[in-house]
């Protein structure tokens, strides 16, 4: 009938498997001290290979630079927000905040402050920093380097992460008092034609240089944002342990494929995209030549 | 069902004419506001009545002698009268001038009956009376004083009016007496007695009430007594079921009324006037234990508290903080320095908002509370998962102090065809931080809807990273270099070529739209009537830029 003795011996090695597992929970509550390398947040699986270890280092300051900044600065405090960290953004208003929950930001745990006199900047940013995990400070808000040099005393002594969203302008990857620069040095679009399609996803490459284990130039190309707005790793990951010249724009004429299937079989008779709530991206533009009563004033 | 308490209410007829000292055997009338509100009883002989106009009036009794109305004087004039009251039973209630009622129960024993009470009264009032008068008239008229006695003040008042001097209704016999009364004594200002029908709206709302009585039949109190104080409910509602009570001889309100929430809040006076955040909080500390223990011993915590400050200046702020949880001591000690560390230092809300003086009380003002369940703490401290959501809950009550309300804001899903609209700002304080879910199928599951509604016409994903607060206005243009225009039937004259931004010109590689969006036409502030288009330009950025009234403007960026 049943297989008691087996039964039996799968339970004990489960639960001996479980035990253990609890004791080295509690193991590691106790434990006096945590090493710098075990003081980690977790990234998304798309941009982990940028950082030593797959994991942001706690305590440290990373600009993010290129076009596509703001977009992959989301993507990066989208793996801590996931796991449960709060989020905060100071002085950024124009954030898409729709955007950042398609990237994987958990709203409920972010936190927008835009003080109203930019002088408490620095301030505020040094409250957040004790209270959650990630700060995203906004383009527009630079700091002295005395207040940064404070801001990162205060960063490594209570392990949260200071996000600067740089702008597509700036070229250098990485400024003084910031441990990791990371940069968009390629983007490519793709699901839009002239006059048809839609913004589907864009292939970027992004590198990454820092400081002590981090000096060694790291760059990967993965879908930000991919077809549903979630960074997507592509299918063979380009990690390369080579330098890369961060500065030559890499030239990905790959055609990009999204093995989102594009379902356009039938010609569409409609060059407007009103309330249709199936995404259609047809490629051949289709004149509309049924005459409609039309006396609206152009738009 | 209770009956209503035993009342005495002495009532002076004619009070307006009586308080000016005219003699009452002169043709008088008081006016106000051109109507006649009050007349002597000879006046009333020659048909001068309530509400004629002055002319009218004036036309009626020729010898009218018309003075204007004095609220204050009669207010005034009353005061002897309520001063020789006193003398026979503190309490004394004034309605109006003119009308003032007092319980029974306890004079009535001490003088030896309501009927011996009744005489005390109308001889001490009618002494005063007949003082005021003494200039005018050799001897007291009669009548210048009635006294009634009933179950409650509406009954006693109608006795008074009744009274020649004295009426004295049984006790329990009150609806026997009323049931005969017109129904409109019920909506006349100068009967009703209670809150409810005295106030301005409540006696335009009663002579409608009991226009309709009338129109329906019932002419009588008694006739309306006998109505189920049900149908009356549902037919009138509160109001009807107020004048209901009173027309069965009851008290106005029904006697298991909501009882009002004890005053829990508790104040500190600091002297000298404090100007330093950290006596303040050493205060506040003290006044919050005191606080806290007041709430314990009653059973309850409170949930949010409202922190008043006041300057020796008079200037004062409040401000309401909410707190999942009880709010304990230091809590509350913590958010009155917050809370103050940004008045004192001027940085909530601008420096001119400064305080020019010390403080010199702080209020704490527990606004709800909760019955007191306790809380249980994980056996490793508290949950590490709730500790991180306490402590960012504490900070955006921090910075909410430091910086005011509307600089710390959380995302709530707001749904709409624009990006802006999908997802809004709104200050922390406005929501319950800790637990809540900001996706749209969780917002709409809320608020009663069972499944995720489309919005028809939003661009679906990937969202742009950047949405400009305030469109950029920009230029786009075809090959030929003239502006690109989209026609009403959403025709676009000619492929884009160049988007021309600050100056800049790019050219633009790929493109789709337009995809119009007519929204709201029939509010002209919020109406929005544009054609939105994707845009790749040259410098690897898409835009997305809308045509709105002949006008390109960039709307978001994906970044």
């Amino acid at each position: 009938m049943f297989d008691t003795e087996l039964m039996a011996a799968t339970a004990t090695a489960e639960s001996q498997i479980d035990r253990r597992a609890r004791l080295q929970l509690v193991a590691d509550r106790v434990a006096p001290l945590a090493l710098a390398h075990q003081r980690t947040l977790p990234l998304l699986p798309a941009v982990s290979e940028l950082f030593v270890g797959g994991s942001l280092q706690r305590g440290t300051t990373v600009a993010v630079n290129g076009v596509g900044a703001t977009s992959l600065s989301l993507v990066l405090a989208a793996g801590p927000s996931q796991a449960g960290s709060w989020t905060a953004l100071v002085g950024d208003e124009g954030l898409g905040l729709a955007a950042a929950a398609e990237a994987g930001i958990a709203l409920e745990r972010l936190l927008v402050v835009s003080p109203v006199d930019p002088s408490t900047n620095v301030g505020v940013v040094a409250a957040l920093i004790g209270a959650v995990d990630v700060v995203m400070v906004g383009p527009g808000l630079r700091f002295r380097p005395a207040d940064l040099r404070r801001l990162s005393a205060r960063l490594r002594e209570s392990g949260s992460v200071l996000i600067q969203i740089g702008s597509s302008q700036i070229s250098s990857s990485r400024g003084p008092g910031v441990d990791v620069g990371v940069r968009v040095v390629a983007s490519q679009w793709s699901g839009l034609g002239s006059g048809h399609g839609l913004l589907r996803s864009r292939r970027v490459e992004v590198c990454t240089q820092g400081r002590g284990a981090a000096a060694r130039p790291r760059a990967v190309s993965f879908l930000l944002p991919g077809p549903d707005g979630a960074p997507m790793r592509l299918d063979s990951p380009t990690h390369s342990d080579v330098p890369v010249d961060c500065d030559v724009p890499v030239d990905c004429d790959v055609p990009v494929d999204c093995d989102v299937p594009v379902s356009c079989d039938v010609p569409v008779s409609c060059d407007v995209l009103v309330s249709c709530d199936v995404l259609v991206s047809c490629d051949v533009p289709v004149d509309c030549d049924v005459p409609v009563d039309c006396d609206a004033p152009a738009v | 069902m209770t009956v209503a308490v035993r009342t005495l209410v002495v009532w002076c007829p004619d009070w307006p004419v009586v308080a000016l000292g005219c003699p009452l055997d002169e043709p008088v009338a008081v006016v106000f506001a051109n109507r006649v509100v009050a007349a002597s009883p000879a006046a009333r002989e020659c048909g001068v009545v309530r509400g004629l106009r002055r002319r009218v009036a004036q036309a009626r009794c020729v010898e009218l002698k018309v003075r204007e109305r004095d609220l204050d004087r009669e207010a005034r004039t009353f005061e002897p009268v309520l001063g020789a009251l006193d003398d026979v039973t503190p309490g004394v209630e004034v309605t109006r001038p003119g009308t003032c009622a007092f319980v029974t129960r306890g004079p009535a024993r001490y003088f030896g009956g309501e009927a011996a009470l009744a005489e005390l009264v109308l001889a001490r009032a009618g002494e005063v009376i007949a003082g005021l008068l003494a200039g005018c008239s050799e001897d007291a008229p009669a009548g210048v004083v009635r006294v009634g006695i009933a179950d409650g003040p509406f009954a006693a008042l109608l006795a008074a009016r009744s009274a020649d001097p004295a009426r004295i209704v049984d006790p329990g016999h009150s609806p026997e007496f009323l049931a005969p009364m017109p129904i409109s004594v019920l909506g006349r200002r100068e009967l009703s007695v209670g809150p409810g029908l005295s106030s301005g709206s409540g006696s335009a709302d009663g002579s409608g009430l009991t226009e309709v009585l009338a129109r329906l039949g019932l002419g009588t109190l008694g006739a309306f007594a006998a109505l189920k104080t049900a149908d009356v409910l549902a037919r009138f509602g509160n109001e009807g079921v107020s004048a209901h009570r009173l027309a069965r001889g009851l008290d106005e309100h029904s006697p298991q009324g909501r009882l009002p929430p004890p005053d829990w809040s508790v104040a500190s006076d600091i002297d000298p006037p404090a100007d330093r955040i950290d006596r303040v909080a050493f205060c506040a500390r003290s006044l919050a234990d005191e606080l806290h223990q007041r709430l314990r011993s009653e059973g309850v915590e409170c949930v949010r508290i409202a922190i008043e400050a006041e300057t020796t200046h008079g200037e004062s702020m409040v401000r309401v903080w909410r707190h999942v949880g009880a709010l304990s001591a230091a809590v509350i000690a913590d958010r009155v320095r917050w809370q103050l560390d940004g008045w004192l230092s001027g940085r909530a809300g601008g420096l001119k908002d400064r305080p020019t003086g010390g403080i010199a009380r702080v209020v704490l003002a527990p606004q709800e509370v909760v019955a007191a369940g306790g809380c249980q703490l994980d056996f490793w401290g508290s949950g590490s998962a709730s500790e991180t959501d306490r402590r960012a809950a504490r900070v955006a009550a921090r910075l909410q102090g430091q910086l005011g309300a509307e600089a710390v804001l959380v995302p709530v899903y707001g749904g709409g065809r624009h990006h802006k609209e999908q997802l809004r700002l709104v200050p922390s304080a406005e929501v319950e931080l800790l637990g809540r879910s900001v996706t749209a199928a969780d917002t709409q599951r809320s608020a009663g809807a069972d499944g995720v509604a489309p919005w028809p016409g939003a661009l679906p994903a990937p969202s742009p990273a950047r949405v400009l607060s305030s469109p950029r206005v920009v230029e786009l243009l075809d090959a030929d270099g003239s502006a690109v225009a989209v026609s009403g039937r959403g025709r676009v004259s000619s492929p884009p070529h160049l988007l021309v931004v600050d100056g800049r010109s790019c050219e633009v590689v790929a493109w789709a739209g337009p995809w119009p969006v007519d929204e709201r036409w029939w509010d002209d502030e919020r109406s929005c009537r544009q054609a939105r288009f994707q845009l790749l330009t040259d410098d690897g950025l898409a835009r997305l830029v809308a045509l709105e009234s002949g006008q390109w403007s960039v709307v978001a960026i994906w970044d």
